[in-house]
């Protein structure tokens, strides 16, 4: 700003913007690099795997803690991270930092509307997500109309989605809760909702368990906002990566698929390594009693994805929702079942 | 010395009002006359050389966006970006933003101030006060205010009061380090003028310590919103809502969930703007006030 004395310094400032140029240019040219990393023409050395928190993940924690894919790609760096909302994860994808992103519908098809070229490999289950109150004052929706703060993932997650269907079937606005909407991770919202600083929580297995068992209530579920059971969360990576790594994209569907099977036929063995994985934070007896939930239904088979993403669509959350769900899909799971 | 520079007011009230021109009271500034031989840029006017690089620096990021074949889920062109500022601005959305989230800096700057200033009088006046600040600030300046945003939340709730709590602890320090400073640094001599022809108490605070540490508190203050602007912006975006219907921090968050990257662009703009806006006010206060007193040299 200050107005320089000799005119030597002025001079001297010159290389110093041109050089600042340089840099800021280099730096916008690195992210190019990285956005488009996903795609690249050569097998990967290192995948990066994104999950939440939530037993929604099992099937891949499964596969994490018996590193069946560790094992089933010899010479592939397999890293797994834990991330608090879909939007996060795909940043990372975006940026080219994560390969495989894992997560509800929301921040996928917000994503795919925007041309994300990703697909889905597979899907891991069907859960009904609640809305959980623990204070008498919130009995139904209606009496959210007092401001009461509902956390929730994102405002582009799966559980916004559903808040906005059950506005609309209660209260005939789809948006008359959305100044009520604060962004939590699961963790956090439960943490939150329990000390009394949330007048509601709308999250996902096994955290609305917790919050049950805490004294906390049912005010709506995502099987009566949609009518009926549908996918939670899915896995899935850019159609780049998928085409030039497809070992490892046939692995990962089949380690999921692995890993439905042993959620649905062998629930104590797979408790046993849930409760492995998770450091002893929950026992297998919990686990068990997690999975075995009526609330959940560990299923490879696409489930809803078009009644979703319409409705998405139709309040505006995205521009264009697919006509077919097979288009969300990639060949491996379009084969199957699904709607 | 403000007794012998008020004489000069009058002189330099007529060319310090409204253009940046050289005043009388600077006397090396008139040795710059002769030194801006050579270059043309230094002999362009201070808007025209600002403009003329601001073009330019748009120009080389239009530039990048047309000719890289960068996606635009990851980066914006300077032309979608104006379109998304227009938008923003004619539908109200980025103007409901800026206006709640300069709602609840200007209430935490508020605290902030009141408290420092409280604080710095105590430490003027009493040996336990000062002792007192020196610790406080010692203790807290350094902590990043966003540090507390967790046990602000869990105190006050999901509410605007945790992040006014917030930002008044991020403005309360810079603020009264800079005063506290200001005062113990006043001329003693100045001082003794002050005490001998009969200024005591408030007077004394009001017509020698406050326009002698003028400087001191004007760069307290300038520190205090910007600590307070920075804070204000990562605790929306940290918190998501910021109660009602969120500000600049979340709109930015907000458009980022929905992948609508000129409108992160354009929350990011106005930032700026309303950036260079603040440093434009504080560069008239000071050049009716310290400046034209010759305390400082003009911006």
């Amino acid at each position: 700003m200050s107005r320089e004395p000799r005119k030597g310094k002025r001079l001297r400032r010159l290389p110093a913007v041109a050089l600042a140029l340089v840099l800021a240019l280099t730096v916008a040219a690195c992210g190019e690099d990285g956005a488009g990393g996903g795609g690249g023409g050569e097998e990967a050395t290192k995948i990066s795997i994104a999950y939440q928190p939530g037993i929604g993940y099992a099937p891949l924690l499964l596969a994490k803690q018996e590193k069946w894919l560790e094992q089933g790609l010899p010479g592939v760096q397999i890293e797994w991270r834990q991330l608090d909302s879909g939007a996060a994860i795909r940043d990372g994808i975006l940026s080219g930092d994560i390969q495989v992103g894992s997560g509800g519908l929301g921040p996928f098809l917000v994503g795919w509307a925007k041309g994300i070229d990703w697909k889905i490999i597979s899907t891991m289950e069907n859960m009904d997500l609640w809305l959980m109150a623990k204070d008498e004052k919130y009995q139904t929706l209606e009496d959210f109309k007092d401001g009461g703060k509902i956390a929730m993932p994102a405002p582009d997650s799966i559980q916004a989605v559903v808040l906005r269907r059950a506005a609309e079937n209660e209260l005939g606005d789809a948006t008359a809760l959305d100044e009520n909407i604060v962004s939590l991770g699961h963790p956090d919202g439960l943490q939150a909702l329990l000390s009394g600083q949330l007048a509601g929580h709308l999250t996902s297995p096994p955290f609305e368990f917790q919050e049950q068992d805490k004294g906390a209530r049912q005010v709506i579920t995502s099987y009566d906002a949609f009518g009926g059971p549908h996918t939670f969360n899915s896995v899935f990576m850019r159609e780049g990566f998928h085409d030039s790594n497809p070992k490892a994209a046939d692995l990962l569907a089949k380690s999921i698929a692995r890993g439905v099977a042993m959620l649905r036929d062998e629930p104590k063995k797979a408790a046993a390594i849930l409760s492995e994985e998770s450091g002893g934070a929950n026992s297998a007896k919990e686990f068990e009693d997690y999975i075995t939930n009526e609330a959940v239904e560990y299923t490879t088979e696409p489930n809803g994805f078009v009644k979703i993403a319409q409705f998405m669509k139709e309040i505006e959350l995205i521009e264009k929702a697919p006509e077919d769900w097979k288009e969300l899909v990639f060949d491996n799971l379009a084969q199957g079942n699904g709607s | 010395m403000p007794s012998s520079s008020r004489t000069a007011e009058p002189a330099a009230a007529g060319s310090g009002a409204g253009t940046p021109t050289p005043g009388t009271t600077l006397p090396q500034r008139d040795v710059k006359a002769p030194a801006t031989r050579g270059s043309y840029w230094a002999r362009l006017p201070v808007v025209l050389r600002r403009t003329l690089l601001l073009v330019g620096i748009v120009a080389l990021w239009q530039a990048y966006a047309t000719l890289s074949d960068v996606s635009p889920l990851v980066f914006s062109a300077p032309l979608d970006v104006a379109r998304a500022l227009f938008e923003g601005w004619t539908s109200g959305d980025l103007a409901r933003a800026t206006v709640l989230t300069l709602k609840i800096l200007g209430i935490g700057m508020g605290i902030g101030m009141l408290a420092a200033a409280i604080l710095t009088t105590l430490a003027t006046w009493t040996r336990i006060g000062e002792d007192v600040l020196v610790l406080l600030t010692s203790m807290l300046n350094p902590l990043p205010s966003i540090a507390i945003l967790p046990l602000a939340i869990l105190w006050f709730g999901l509410s605007e009061m945790a992040l006014i709590v917030v930002i008044a602890n991020a403005v309360t320090w810079p603020i009264a380090i800079n005063v506290s400073m200001g005062f113990r640094t006043v001329n003693p001599t100045i001082l003794a003028v002050g005490r001998n022809i009969g200024l005591r108490g408030w007077r004394l605070v009001r017509d020698v310590l406050l326009p002698a540490a003028l400087p001191h508190i004007i760069s307290g203050l300038k520190t205090g919103w910007a600590f307070g602007w920075r804070t204000i912006i990562a605790a929306e975006l940290v918190f998501g809502v910021a109660g009602g219907g969120g500000g600049l921090g979340n709109y930015i968050n907000k458009s980022r969930y929905f992948l609508e990257i000129p409108e992160v662009f354009a929350g990011l703009v106005t930032i700026a703007l309303i950036g260079i806006a603040l440093e434009w006010v504080f560069t008239l206060v000071e050049r009716r006030t310290v400046v034209r007193w010759g305390m400082k040299a003009a911006t």
